[in-house]
């Protein structure tokens, strides 16, 4: 498959995903609004922690509120799902190794075209918003949001091997899914960093946390946005991860291959 | 009644312990996935508390309390809602419904009974209640028999607030059978997300909204406040009960209006996934 | 719940009863282009679907009734009405003198269900421990419970795969294993969608063995669908033809091969590749020196064909048969498919 062929396959992937999404009613907005409602729950909570302090472990209020918006208009790209356990569940990951385009960019495409409409209705009237919440959303600095840029897409990658090594996971253990859901996005949002800052942990517990690849998924480009921390430092530790999982993830999915295909069904 | 409800139940735990003692590995497994999710689902909110030495206006053990409530709060609905009996609108929305619909007994004795999974889950009711005993000791904490009371009567009502709540947004699919799997499975995980925080910062719109349209603040915060004398007076401690009870006379209207719908348009969206699995 | 009174209902007489049902269906339209996202979302597109309009039909106590149709018909819309898991848009349903949606639990423990595509077992569960939990729900007494389960395991050979998890069973397994769950609780009427979804030729033969066991005894009332007219016309001495929700026919195979065309084949093998011309037989196609012809009706004077046939060349064998029913059913399918009013579904 061609460059040109694979980028129209992606596109057109994306475009059906957004459009199934799209497709039913516009009660589905809804789930926004219950966004929109969990991060104002949690600026407020912010604000009242940080009453009558100053800084906390090298940030200040501002930077916190700051941080805990982009966390939220972030939500998607910050803690990826492709939808590759479930397909794997049901057994629907036959058809998807009989499209051309692979694996990694037919779930990666679909999983953008949702992202496409989460962007659109959420992201963007949560940033329009941030004024009327209080809330600073511009980055620390230019060249912050430039090094923002780059961490993002690392940890895009990031979240998309860790998805396909959980993949991996559960057809070798061979088991339902619902359960290591559950842990899986209980783990996650404790260990990325995304709902409590890691610098904000007690007992100097984020230092050690950072290093794992889950800080990379959204505590370091949210920390480089805010201007909270070494950005140098952070990308090479995100690249480090993004490399290191992929090679994993790479030889994890051919030695398991043969039983995600038979999984299910 | 009572002795058919007590004998699927029997029969709901003998097929879950079955299936949870399916092998050894499993069996590890499925209790470190347990307690796992357990801790790590307090652990935030937990570690905040410690280290600004409380959330104002709740000091740190105050907060421990709360979080101990919630998780035991939990208990009850999520050991009787597996199969997605909690996450109702999954079943409904594709087209499930029908094989409740084949068994000789009314639906809601189904659902009460078919999700019964003893065996999964408790180990979030030991620490629960582990953080609870633990903060109310720090506290002094008098546990006299109408506290006790008080308290039973509003873990109860949470528990019954955060199932009438599930099962108000499930029963949405009866009418908008796709979209409200979406909203109702985000509904209820934004009650998980919010459920372990003080919302006393909030503002009187939200704080609103918390305990009303979407009751986060029911699971936990509310009654703690009344249990913990932050709130004074005893219409605080009926509160949660008292909504409670409003929420399920409100599901159980909404289930009887989409029967007689289901019964009309039936589902065109059949899969078996998220069923009897 | 309660147990199912047998006692009141008479071992004769009518069944099921389905009044001018009706059951329409309203199905969205989505625009599949980008530019009309939001006409999609605010001002969606329906089109109603006449699932079923106005058919009546009655069964009787023991009998088998094939239910058959084109896709989409509105034969599992009908099964659905007869089960209970929907009402009529109008018209009227009685089966066994109940409302099925209205008398639900005290109708559903006498009929039992099974919808090919979809199955009762539970899946990380050996089969065994489904029927156990079919044994609780349904209340069935132990007595009846062990009886059916050898039924079970003996003619439908759901015994080899009793200890195996649902989820590991093949499509035809899982088909025998459901049937198998169905009959547990000894309906008094089983309505089979699709049930032969699967089977291979010889699980195909023992469910229609059982089937015709079980209305031999003459207390089960079976009404099936299927595509595969061949098992259908073996297993079921009535057919129903239904054909976008209409009732097309009703009545016997044979009569209903006598009234579209009892088509019959006559086989002649002579010593020319060329097939003498017979008038008033079709030729089908010539194999070597053997050529098929259709004859029509019933009315087709084989003598005199052969006759005619021996005056050209020497007939060295003869074969006739009738034509194979998909034929027949392929030919009436045809027939409806030209005839359709425009603007159906
Ligand atoms: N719940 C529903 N909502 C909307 N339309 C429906 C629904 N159920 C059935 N239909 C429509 O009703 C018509 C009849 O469907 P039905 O499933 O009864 O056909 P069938 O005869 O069983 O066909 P097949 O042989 O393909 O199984 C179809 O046009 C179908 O699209
Ligand atoms: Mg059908």
């Amino acid at each position: 498959m061609n460059a040109r062929a694979l980028t129209a396959a992606c596109r057109r992937t994306s475009a059906l995903s957004a459009g199934a999404m799209l497709g039913e009613n516009p009660l589905f907005l809804l789930t926004y609004l219950l966004r929109l409602l969990r991060l104002a729950a949690l600026l407020a909570i912010w604000r009242a922690v940080f009453a009558a302090r100053g800084q906390v472990g090298g940030m200040d209020v501002e930077q916190v509120l700051t941080y805990t918006l982009l966390a939220g208009i972030l939500a998607e790209p910050l803690n990826c799902r492709t939808g590759l356990d479930r397909s794997l569940w049901e057994g629907a990951i036959v058809t998807r190794m009989l499209q051309p385009m692979g694996l990694v960019a037919s779930f990666v495409s679909e999983m953008a075209g949702r992202w496409a409409v989460g962007f659109a209705f959420c992201s963007l009237p949560m940033l329009l918003l941030a004024p009327l919440l209080g809330v600073d959303p511009w980055p620390a600095s230019a060249a912050a949001a430039a090094w923002f840029g780059l961490s993002l897409a690392l940890a895009i990658v990031v979240g998309v091997a860790l998805d396909f090594l959980y993949g991996a996971a559960i057809a070798v253990l061979k088991t339902d899914i619902w359960m290591l859901d559950g842990m899986r996005h209980a783990v996650a949002l404790l260990l990325s960093g995304a709902v409590v800052p890691l610098a904000l942990l007690p007992w100097g517990l984020g230092r050690w946390m950072q290093w794992l690849p889950f800080g990379a998924l959204a505590s370091a480009p949210l920390q480089i946005y805010t201007g909270a921390g070494d950005a140098p430092m952070l990308l090479a530790l995100q690249a480090f991860w993004a490399l290191a999982l992929c090679l994993f993830g790479r030889w994890v999915w051919r030695l398991t291959r043969e039983r995600m295909v038979s999984y299910g069904g | 009644m009572a002795a058919r409800i007590l004998r699927l139940w029997a029969l709901y735990a003998y097929l879950d312990g079955m299936w949870i003692a399916r092998d050894f590995r499993s069996f590890i497994f499925y209790y470190l996935a347990d307690a796992v999710t357990a801790v790590a689902s307090v652990a935030g909110v937990l570690l905040l508390a410690q280290r600004f030495d409380g959330i104002p206006p709740w000091t740190r053990d105050q907060v421990v309390f709360l979080l101990g409530f919630g998780m035991v709060a939990r208990f009850v609905p999520d050991m009787l809602g597996n199969y997605n009996v909690l996450h109702i609108s999954r079943r409904i929305g594709r087209g499930q419904l029908d094989h409740i619909l084949v068994q000789p007994q009314p639906v809601w004795m189904a659902l009460l009974t078919e999700g019964f999974a003893p065996f999964w889950g408790l180990l979030s009711l030991a620490p629960g209640v582990g953080l609870m005993v633990w903060a109310g000791q720090r506290m002094g904490l008098e546990a006299t028999p109408p506290w006790l009371l008080a308290f039973a009567l509003n873990l109860a009502g949470a528990s019954a607030a955060l199932t009438a709540y599930a099962a108000l947004w499930g029963f949405a699919a009866f009418f908008q059978p796709r979209a409200a799997e979406e909203i109702s499975g985000s509904a209820v995980d934004l009650m998980t997300d919010l459920k372990g925080f003080p919302l006393d910062a909030l503002g009187p719109g939200l704080r609103t909204a918390l305990v009303t349209v979407i009751p986060a603040g029911l699971m936990a915060w509310y009654p703690c406040r009344a249990l913990l004398g932050l709130d004074h007076g005893i219409a605080a401690l009926w509160a949660t009960p008292a909504a409670a009870a409003a929420l399920c006379c409100a599901a159980c209207l909404t289930f009887r209006m989409g029967m007689k719908r289901y019964a009309q348009v039936g589902s065109s969206r059949y899969t078996s996934f998220g069923h009897r699995r | 719940m309660h147990r199912s009174d047998r006692a009141g209902t008479p071992a004769s007489g009518t069944v099921v009863e389905c009044r001018s049902v009706c059951k329409t269906f309203r199905q969205r339209q989505p625009s599949e282009r980008p530019r009309d996202v939001l006409r999609n979302l605010l001002h969606p597109r329906f089109r109603t679907i006449e699932a079923l309009r106005g058919v009546s039909f009655t069964v009787n106590r023991g009998e088998v009734v094939a239910y058959a149709g084109p896709n989409g018909a509105g034969k599992s819309t009908t099964i659905k009405l007869l089960s209970g898991m929907l009402a009529p848009t109008s018209g009227s349903v009685r089966v066994l003198g109940m409302d099925p949606v209205a008398d639900r639990t005290r109708y559903v423990g006498r009929i039992g269900v099974v919808f090919g595509q979809r199955t009762e077992l539970w899946w990380d569960h050996p089969v065994a421990a489904s029927y156990e939990w079919k044994r609780v729900v349904w209340d069935i007494p132990r007595e009846r419970f062990d009886r059916m389960c050898g039924v079970a395991r003996d003619i439908l050979g759901v015994g080899e795969s009793w200890n195996t998890l649902a989820r590991e069973l093949s499509l035809g397994q899982r088909m025998r294993a459901d049937l198998g769950m169905a009959m547990l609780h000894e309906p008094e009427i089983l309505f089979l969608d699709e049930p032969t979804l699967g089977l291979d030729v010889l699980a195909k033969r023992s469910m229609t063995r059982l089937v015709q066991q079980l209305s031999a005894t003459g207390s089960v009332t079976v009404m099936v669908t299927s595509h595969d007219m061949n098992e259908l016309e073996q297993l079921a001495g009535r057919v129903i033809f239904i054909e976008s929700g209409n009732l097309a026919y009703d009545g016997d195979f044979a009569s209903l091969r006598r009234e579209f065309g009892d088509l019959r084949r006559l086989v002649l093998e002579t010593d020319s590749a060329t097939p003498p011309s017979l008038p008033g037989a079709e030729l089908v196609g010539s194999q070597g020196m053997r050529h098929e012809y259709r004859l029509g009706g019933g009315g087709a004077d084989v003598a005199a064909l052969l006759r005619l046939a021996g005056e050209q060349c020497p007939v060295l064998d003869v074969e006739t048969h009738r034509a194979p029913i998909d034929e027949v059913i392929a030919g009436i399918y045809e027939h409806w498919g030209r005839n359709r009013p425009a603007g159906t579904a």
